[in-house]
């Protein structure tokens, strides 16, 4: 009986003792009415639309008018023919035709088989009537029936004509049929839905996780702050390995809220391939939450990021992502260790190989925070946008670490997309240095043997420089390549950058929030335009082999010997250098006006004056 | 008892609508129509299908997992489930400790119906892209997952976020003759009548102008014998372990519909269901 009361329960059909279904019963995309609207069957009164009966194939046309609608489903016309016993003389019927008719011409037939014809023989009467019922969907009423027995051996018997009684009819409603005519049939029920209710919008949380103790930890935590948990979806690429021994997934295997890819840890192909995994597995997700798999959220975390995000489309961004660098937490000082101020992502200088050192850094303090604030770049560890992102705009497999940022900036703002830094604080991220040392994705493929992550890494950054138009390396960028909404040449001007000359206007130099105008003032880009220069000093004891240095000058030259800039090596870093063999190795970036040709290593000591002196050339 | 006769009544209706499908029609010739290779991209190659059996004393089963794994273009992705509900002495011959199949092993006096065996199955669910629901006799089109896997993604470009094939699919019938008196058009879903008590059925029909459709259909209903989705389908819509056959396919036409899901008929016959079983023990 618990069967029963559940379908009831399902079907919305009226029962004394309803049974919850809870996961077992409907879903809340569409609705129970939904369903009969497609499908033109009502459950409750049990009406079918004669859209239906005429075996068309589903969705039923819409019927906008509430009445109409109403009547537009048929009722089953069911009548018990009371036959005497003397009608039937034989025993091998093996067809019994009845046919319904009225005095307007309508009829249906409603025959026994052979099968039906000896169930009902056999049967024998009932008080020396046999009792037939007969049904039919119509949506006219009967006024009459014809009875007509078929012998196997004997053929045609006597043919019967009989009145219904007008007591046994029931009540002549509206024609739906002839009402179906008028319906615009080109115009039937539509499968694609908007979530209207903006509570109801689902959120799907990309979660590439390589062995990462904080994954659960970051779930836990997801769930709990949301303000509706329900609408999450953890899209996670689970790279595992059995034998670690900190908490796993296992337990919301079951939750149909989560969607794992499991993938052996020795199967890993870096950041990018498992960002392209985790998209794979989005379906009717409203939002995506690109992350990585160590954070922390604020309450309601779920709902401040719809309402910043649909905030910025309702002023006219239509297209508005969400991202950038977020503040830090610390997973074994938490939430002690949770840094509470909003990051900007800035960028530092271009490496040699051609891509852009971008970095987090606070904002600065004349900035307006009361609303998102537009930024330059994206980061992979952090992007709310609308679902349309993650399909337009797939991760490439062929970057393994470092590029995949500025690649994905790139790409998402010549597609249209307008990025956004967050004005407050929501989610947080961990550096996660110490808790995974040594179990890190280059780390185990370093382990094993495996060098290929620095060939990859090649081949990303040169891929890159195709992107960036400052080379042709002969990559077939089909899919991934920039939009056509924009041009690169926008993006200078909108983020002060100029990739083939390697330089930073003064904006992008002083981290001025970017203009979203921008592209109607091309010129931005060579306002005060300077190089940036990027050199890894590395100086060793046997370039400066002394004792005795009370400093080192460092001093980057032209080629007339003019010096561009210059910087000391002194105190603790010296004493270091000279005491404890430990080697200046640093990175420098600078802007200046003139590329320097060479790098000048240059000890001087209070009792020798200037000693010895290291030219290196820069290429 | 009284879900008993509820389920051996329906089931009876149900074979015998079909055992006139099968005198009715002669084997038409499959349509030679270009494959195209759209839609298959060599990930969809590797990517793993979770197959459910629900399986009660059928001499059929070891034929079915014969057929499927032998025509199927990646036999390897095949992760199956089966709830083998069986007698002393049964055997499941090769595919005993076979590294692919995961096992309920149920002994036939325990078993309590065909929902909770599905619902039991719902359980080994471990993350697979795919998910097929099946009973366990069936017969399978050679490269038969390539081809559901192509209508999966030809019905996602349409933009149909979630897809589901179900049907009543074509009958076959063992022993008769090479081909196994296999239907070869592809079937629907009519709606055929309210039962007394309650939920509607249905009954299978040939599919209109099916010669000529090129994507699989819309459909109102779905069958428990044959399911094609995202694996995520058996989170979604995991069986309710206290339905008893009664109200099995409307529930779940409602349910998938209402979380989203679209519902379609294949338009090609990919998988065989056999209808009729004779000397078959039922429960």
């Amino acid at each position: 009986m618990k069967a029963y009361a559940k379908v009831s329960e399902i079907l919305g059909v009226d029962m004394d003792n309803p049974i919850p279904c809870e996961k077992y019963g409907l879903g809340s995309d569409r609705s129970l009415d939904d369903y009969e609207k497609y499908a033109g069957i009502r459950f409750k009164d049990r009406g079918v639309q004669q859209y239906t009966l005429d075996f068309h194939l589903a969705p039923n046309p819409v019927i906008d008018d509430e009445e109409k609608y109403n009547n537009s489903f048929i009722k089953k016309f069911e009548h018990c023919l009371d036959i005497w016993e003397g009608e039937f003389t034989e025993k091998d019927y093996d067809l019994i035709v009845v046919e319904f008719l009225d005095d307007d011409g309508h009829k249906i037939r409603c025959d026994l088989d052979k099968e039906a014809s000896m169930k009902l023989i056999n049967a024998g009467p009932e008080d020396q009537f046999y009792r037939i019922w007969r049904s039919a969907y119509i949506d006219w009423v009967p006024d009459k029936f014809i009875l007509w027995p078929h012998s196997e051996s004997k053929g045609w018997m006597n043919r019967l004509e009989l009145p219904i009684p007008k007591s046994q009819k029931r009540k002549k409603s509206k024609n739906p049929t002839s009402l179906w005519k008028e319906f615009d049939m080109s115009k039937s029920f539509s499968l694609e839905r908007t979530r209207e209710d903006k509570h109801q919008r689902k959120i799907f949380l990309h979660l590439p996780a390589y062995r990462d103790p904080e994954l659960v930890p970051t779930v836990e935590d997801a769930i709990k702050n949301a303000k509706n948990p329900d609408r999450l979806v953890f899209g996670i690429c689970y790279q595992d390995n059995p034998e670690d021994t900190f908490e796993k997934i296992d337990k919301y295997r079951y939750d149909k809220r989560f969607k794992i890819m499991d993938i052996h840890y020795t199967e890993a192909k870096g950041l990018p391939f498992a960002r392209y995994q985790c998209n794979t597995m989005i379906t009717d997700e409203d939002y995506i939450l690109q992350l990585d798999s160590h954070h922390r959220f604020v309450e309601n975390w779920d709902e401040i990021l719809i309402d910043l995000h649909d905030g910025l489309k309702s002023k006219g961004i239509e297209k508005p992502i969400i991202g950038g660098y977020l503040p830090f937490y610390e997973p074994h000082n938490d939430p002690a260790g949770r840094v509470r101020m909003p990051f900007q992502s800035i960028a530092s200088c271009f490496y040699p190989h051609g891509s852009l050192f971008i970095r987090p850094s606070g904002f600065n303090s004349n900035v307006d925070l009361s609303e998102p604030v537009p930024a330059r770049f994206l980061s992979g560890h952090f992007a709310f946008a609308d679902i349309h992102w993650a399909k337009t705009i797939k991760h490439d497999v062929d970057l393994y670490f470092s590029g995949e940022e500025i690649n994905l900036t790139l790409r998402s703002w010549t597609h249209g997309y307008d990025l956004f830094h967050l004005n407050q604080v929501v989610i947080w991220h961990s550096m996660e240095r110490k808790e995974r040392d040594g179990i890190l994705v280059w780390d185990d493929q370093y382990k094993r043997g495996d060098y290929s992550w620095h060939d990859q890494q090649n081949t990303g950054r040169a891929k890159n420089r195709q992107l960036f138009r400052t080379e042709d390396n002969n990559f077939d960028l089909t899919g991934y390549d920039l939009g056509t909404v924009r041009s690169l040449s926008d993006y200078e001007n909108y983020a002060g950058f100029n990739f083939k000359e390697k330089s930073f206007n003064i904006a992008a130099r002083e981290n001025l929030i970017p203009k979203l105008d921008s592209i109607n003032n091309p010129s931005e880009k060579y306002i005060d335009a300077k190089s940036s220069f990027y050199n890894l000093i590395n100086i060793t004891k046997e370039k400066m082999p002394a004792t005795d240095y009370d400093r080192i000058l460092i001093a980057y030259d032209d080629e007339n010997g003019i010096g561009l800039h210059t910087k000391f090596i002194e105190g603790l870093e010296l004493q270091k250098f000279m005491h404890q063999n430990v080697t200046i190795h640093y990175e420098d970036y600078l802007f200046l006006d003139k590329m320097p040709k060479k790098v000048v290593y240059w000890g001087y000591s209070d009792s020798r004056g200037w000693a010895e002196r290291v030219e290196e050339p820069i290429n | 008892m009284a879900t008993k006769k509820v389920s051996s009544k329906k089931s009876s209706a149900r074979n015998k609508i079909v055992k006139k499908k099968i005198a009715k029609r002669k084997i038409a010739e499959t349509p030679t129509r270009v494959e195209s290779e759209k839609f298959f991209s060599d990930k969809d190659l590797n990517d793993k299908i979770f197959v459910q059996i629900a399986a009660y004393r059928d001499p059929e089963l070891i034929p079915t997992l014969r057929d499927m794994f032998s025509k199927a273009i990646n036999s390897k992705r095949l992760c199956i489930a089966i709830c083998w509900q069986h007698a002393e002495g049964d055997s499941l011959e090769e595919f005993a400790d076979h590294d692919q199949i995961k096992l309920i092993d149920v002994f036939y006096k325990d078993a309590q119906g065909v929902c909770w065996a599905r619902n039991k199955l719902n359980e080994l669910y471990n993350g697979e892209e795919y998910m097929m629901q099946l009973d366990s006799h069936h017969r399978f089109e050679v490269d038969w997952d390539k081809k559901l896997i192509q209508m999966m993604n030809q019905l996602k470009d349409k933009g149909h976020k979630k897809p589901v094939l179900s049907a009543y699919i074509p009958s076959y019938e063992p022993g008769q003759g090479d081909d196994e008196g296999k239907i070869r058009e592809p079937w629907k879903l009519n709606f055929d009548r309210f039962l007394p008590e309650g939920p509607p059925v249905f009954r299978p029909a040939t599919l209109d102008n099916w010669r000529n459709l090129t994507s699989p259909v819309l459909a109102r209903f779905m069958s428990g014998h044959f399911i094609f989705a995202d694996g995520v389908f058996v989170k979604d819509i995991p069986y309710d372990p206290d339905l008893y056959f009664y109200g099995e396919e409307i529930s779940l036409s409602v349910r998938a519909f209402t979380h989203g899901y679209d519902l379609f008929h294949p338009h090609t016959c990919v998988v065989w269901h056999q209808y009729t079983r004779k000397g078959a023990i039922r429960q």
